[in-house]
């Protein structure tokens, strides 16, 4: 017993010697951790690749009498490849990349509109290290200067970017989230669209704005960069809009300003798109729930019931003309975007392998039924008029 | 009574009893007393040769004080009353039946104790060296007389004994203040008064040869498991002859297995710990001049119990538990799971800590194993020292430690601030389990865990834990599974494990079958 013990005992020993990941042990200070990566087109038209490193000794507690040294470090690579640019980091760095905790990703919009998408992110699908989580940004302008610019407050300006994309997606809907998965699923879809957040620098060239969308044609950038105004009705039919605010125009009656405008501030949609199918006219029915609260009043008072139906169908009619103002420059563009191709594809896969090669076409003379139903929760801490103004009735 | 004072005193201070000529003594041990007076003050003598602080104090009594007497007895065990039992017994004697001390004869007395016996209860006759040796020797006086080969032996053993006092090693906010003591008979009767029962059983045995240490067990009949007194009983059988100085000796005798980290018998000092221990169908033992109680069978849960969690609300009671329970895996696992995610899962650590934690290790000259090690090590060091220095340099220690581990060592550079900080919380962790034998267990459990840990990272965490847990799970304590009431899972016991069930209900049934359901007095 006691020598089957002793025999078990070596075994394991030997075996915990033999079979420990020891060779995979590695102490966090042998790595580089990344943060973000540029990638642009260089001069000579090969892929330049910028990678930030976080700078470990970069702060911490500082006496304040010395200058703080840098947070962070930039190290510019470039080869015909992704993946070749990244074997030629240590030889700028003499660390390993680390590529777990990258917070983004920048491609240019320049090299977006000339390399498919599939190419440059490849590298970056295929390593085990990296999540697939990391967000997805298109640059105006080079990528790499949007590296060196300094954060405000975060560690990184990966981080920033990240918060940026995070925030603004979450709460005002100028913009979309997109990590990486997401992309690739946009990219699997029977539509071959997709669209990714896209940002540019102010005059003031350290701040960097996250709002638009790029969209994304046969994993090429196509045609105009959306707006931030018209992010919104875009995200809606796409039911990715979660929180915003919708503008409302003053009736331009009496001789008020026409600039004077009324807000609406989303709190929850919900958004189907349904195709309709009748020969072979196709009507898309566009049924969306909007729950949200009046944030500003100037022009209007919101006292009876009247008035809050009235209300309703003002929000509902704006929402309902931008909606259409979108649909009509995507068809006018014919690009699916709204992945309705998907949803036939889904529904009617053998209708759809007759419409697939004519369904830009198809698309563009596609009807779009819209209707809206507006939810309002309440008007704030005040009642329904303007601040300031003296209830008339007391 | 005239003293003759023959006391001769060595100026050696030893009051060692071990003679150098024991073989003069031994030819006395097995042979009857003898009705020579001289013969039996020779044998005494030779026994207790080289003792010094022995009396043999000769007297005369009788008419002319013509008969012969002495009394043997350790200086330094006896009573130094002016009234005690010896004073008592003869005065009892001298008044009431055999008359004036003056015409006291032998006779008369050997006649009294004959056909009387021992009047007193503290009082004995002795017959053999061997029985004189041993009442000497647990500080008995006893008196010899001439032509008489019995001598009477009194109890008048007078060792300063501590006072009852508070808990030293389990202080409760609420709940009694009183603990045990080194004398086993105060101990008892503590016991006794709180399970004030026909049925609360104690069994009493001496082991040793030189040292005849009293071994005591005690347990509510009833209340425990038959199996496992049975077996309890007959592992303390194969005590005899070894010298048994503390309670904690018999440990051995009693575990299932010696070799595993886990205690498998639970101390306490607090006799309503031992009580509470009885009423649910433990075996206690003490050992006189130790006074710390011995409970068994042990079991898992038990060890992050505090008798104050009885005595608090049941809600506190109850998440006090979450909490060592907390406690109890990360002064398990947190050091090796801080090698393990630093050094192979480092994408597991979220990106914000990374970077702080990235930006202390920078320029840490060894691997994060290395320095767990270091750091676990100056901490077991630094709580070694406190606990064996005298406490006023003790402070000492802990001051330097302080610097030495908080400050210092971060500046040299030798350990990062997280380090510190697993380190400190580990040792905290492991304070905060109320039974000290199970923190001891987690010390030598966790160096194995960091090694797992730092060469198999995550898995190997696993696999040390899994085995842990196999071990727990096999391991019995007197035929008892250690683990129970979760494996084998018993549900209606789970009310008093992790949560604290209102004790109204907790105290309602007993908590063990053996009680066959008989409500408790103190839930009434």
């Amino acid at each position: 017993m006691r020598r089957r013990s002793i025999r078990v005992a070596l075994l394991l020993v030997s075996a915990a010697l033999l079979l420990s990941g020891c060779w995979d042990k590695a102490e966090l200070i042998e790595f580089g951790y990344v943060q973000a990566v540029a990638i642009d087109k260089s001069m000579n038209e090969s892929i330049e690749l910028t990678t930030l490193f976080y700078n470990p000794s970069g702060h911490g507690e500082s006496t304040g009498m010395t200058a703080q040294p840098k947070m962070a470090i930039p190290i510019v690579t470039e080869a015909d490849s992704v993946f070749e640019a990244v074997q030629d980091i240590p030889l700028h760095f003499g660390r390993r990349a680390k590529w777990d905790h990258m917070r983004i990703i920048m491609i240019s919009e320049e090299l977006a509109r000339s390399m498919p998408l599939g190419e440059i992110l490849d590298f970056f699908s295929r390593n085990s290290e990296q999540r697939a989580t990391v967000l997805l940004l298109i640059t105006k302008g080079k990528a790499k200067d949007y590296i060196m610019i300094k954060p405000y407050i975060e560690y990184t300006i990966g981080q920033q970017l990240r918060k940026i994309e995070d925030t603004v997606s979450r709460y005002s809907a100028k913009t979309t989230k997109l990590p990486l998965y997401e992309l690739a699923i946009q990219l699997m879809g029977q539509t071959n669209t997709a669209m990714l957040p896209y940002a540019y620098t102010t005059a003031n060239s350290n701040d960097i704005v996250v709002a638009g969308i790029a969209l994304f044609k046969d994993q090429l950038l196509t045609g105009n960069i959306v707006t931030p105004s018209d992010t919104q009705p875009l995200l809606m039919l796409l039911d990715r809009y979660k929180q915003g605010i919708i503008e409302l125009p003053c009736p331009a009656t009496d001789g008020k300003k026409r600039n004077v405008g009324e807000s609406f501030e989303v709190i929850s949609t919900n958004t189907r798109l349904k195709p309709k199918i009748q020969g072979d006219e196709l009507t898309i029915q566009v049924k969306s729930k909007i729950k949200g609260t009046v944030s500003e009043l100037h022009c209007t008072t919101l006292m009876t019931m009247d008035d809050e139906r009235k209300m309703r169908m003002r929000v509902a009619e704006q929402i309902t003309k931008e909606m259409k103002l979108m649909i009509g420059r995507l068809q006018k563009r014919r690009l699916d975007a709204l992945n309705i191709g998907n949803k036939i594809y889904r529904h009617y896969p053998q209708l759809w392998k007759k419409w697939k090669p004519s369904w830009e076409e198809r698309f563009a003379a596609a009807k779009f039924d819209i209707s809206i139903d507006v939810d309002i929760l309440n008007t704030g801490l005040n009642i329904g008029e303007t601040f300031g103004k003296k209830e008339k009735n007391e | 009574m005239k003293k003759q004072d023959t006391k001769s005193r060595l100026s050696d201070s030893s009051e060692s009893c071990e003679s150098p000529q024991t073989q003069d003594g031994t030819q006395y041990v097995q042979s009857p007393l003898s009705s020579n007076l001289t013969i039996n003050r020779q044998g005494v003598e030779h026994l207790f040769a080289d003792c010094s602080d022995l009396i043999l104090l000769p007297w005369s009594y009788g008419p002319n004080l013509s008969e012969q007497a002495f009394s043997v007895y350790f200086e330094t065990m006896i009573q130094h009353q002016h009234v005690n039992y010896v004073k008592e017994t003869l005065q009892d004697l001298v008044s009431h039946r055999v008359g004036t001390a003056e015409s006291v004869t032998p006779e008369q007395i050997i006649r009294f104790f004959q056909n009387n016996g021992v009047s007193s209860g503290t009082a004995e006759l002795l017959n053999s060296f061997d029985e004189v040796a041993r009442h000497i020797a647990e500080g008995c006086l006893v008196i010899f007389f001439e032509k008489w080969n019995q001598a009477l032996s009194y109890k008048a053993m007078g060792v300063t004994k501590r006072q009852v006092s508070e808990p030293i090693t389990e202080p409760v906010v609420q709940g009694p203040h009183f603990s045990t003591i080194e004398d086993l008979n105060t101990n008892i009767g503590l016991i006794r008064h709180l399970l004030q029962s026909p049925r609360l059983k104690f069994n009493i045995f001496t082991t040793g040869i030189e040292c005849q240490r009293t071994i005591c067990y005690g347990y509510l009949d009833g209340a425990v498991n038959p199996e496992s007194l049975a077996q309890f009983q007959t592992r303390i059988k194969d005590i005899h002859d070894e010298e048994i100085l503390e309670v904690s000796y018999l440990e051995e005798w009693i575990e299932d297995s010696v070799y595993s980290p886990f205690p498998q018998v639970r101390y306490t000092e607090r006799p309503d710990s031992a009580v509470a221990a009885l009423l649910d169908g433990k075996i206690i033992a003490m050992v006189n001049g130790s006074p710390t109680v011995l409970i068994c069978p042990g079991n898992f849960y038990e060890f992050l119990m505090s008798s104050e969690d009885y005595y608090q609300r049941t809600i506190f009671s109850s998440l006090i538990r979450f909490l060592r329970i907390g406690a109890f895996f990360i002064a398990l696992m947190l050091p090796s799971t801080y090698v393990a995610l630093s050094t192979f899962h480092s994408e597991l650590i979220p990106t914000v800590l990374l970077l702080a934690i990235l930006d202390t290790r920078e320029g840490i000259p060894f691997p994060a194993f290395m320095e767990a090690l270091i750091m676990e090590i100056f901490f077991e060091l630094l709580r070694e020292a406190g606990i064996r220095l005298p406490r006023p340099i003790g402070s000492a220690v802990s001051i330097v430690g302080a610097l030495v581990i908080g400050q210092a060592a971060i500046q040299a550079k030798i350990a990062s601030p997280v380090m510190v900080i697993v380190v400190a919380l580990t040792g905290i962790a492991s304070f905060a389990l109320p039974q000290y034998s199970m923190a001891i267990a987690l010390r030598i459990m966790r160096f194995p865990l960091m090694v797992l840990g730092a060469t198999l990272g995550g898995l190997g965490i696993m696999v040390g834990f899994l085995l842990a847990l196999l071990h727990l799970c096999t391991l019995r304590s007197l035929g008892q599974p250690y683990l129970a009431p979760t494996a084998p899972l018993d549900i209606r016991q789970l009310r008093d494990v992790l949560i604290m069930v209102p004790r109204k209900f907790l105290l309602r049934r007993p908590r063990n079958r053996h009680m066959h359901r008989r409500p408790r007095k103190r839930a009434k």
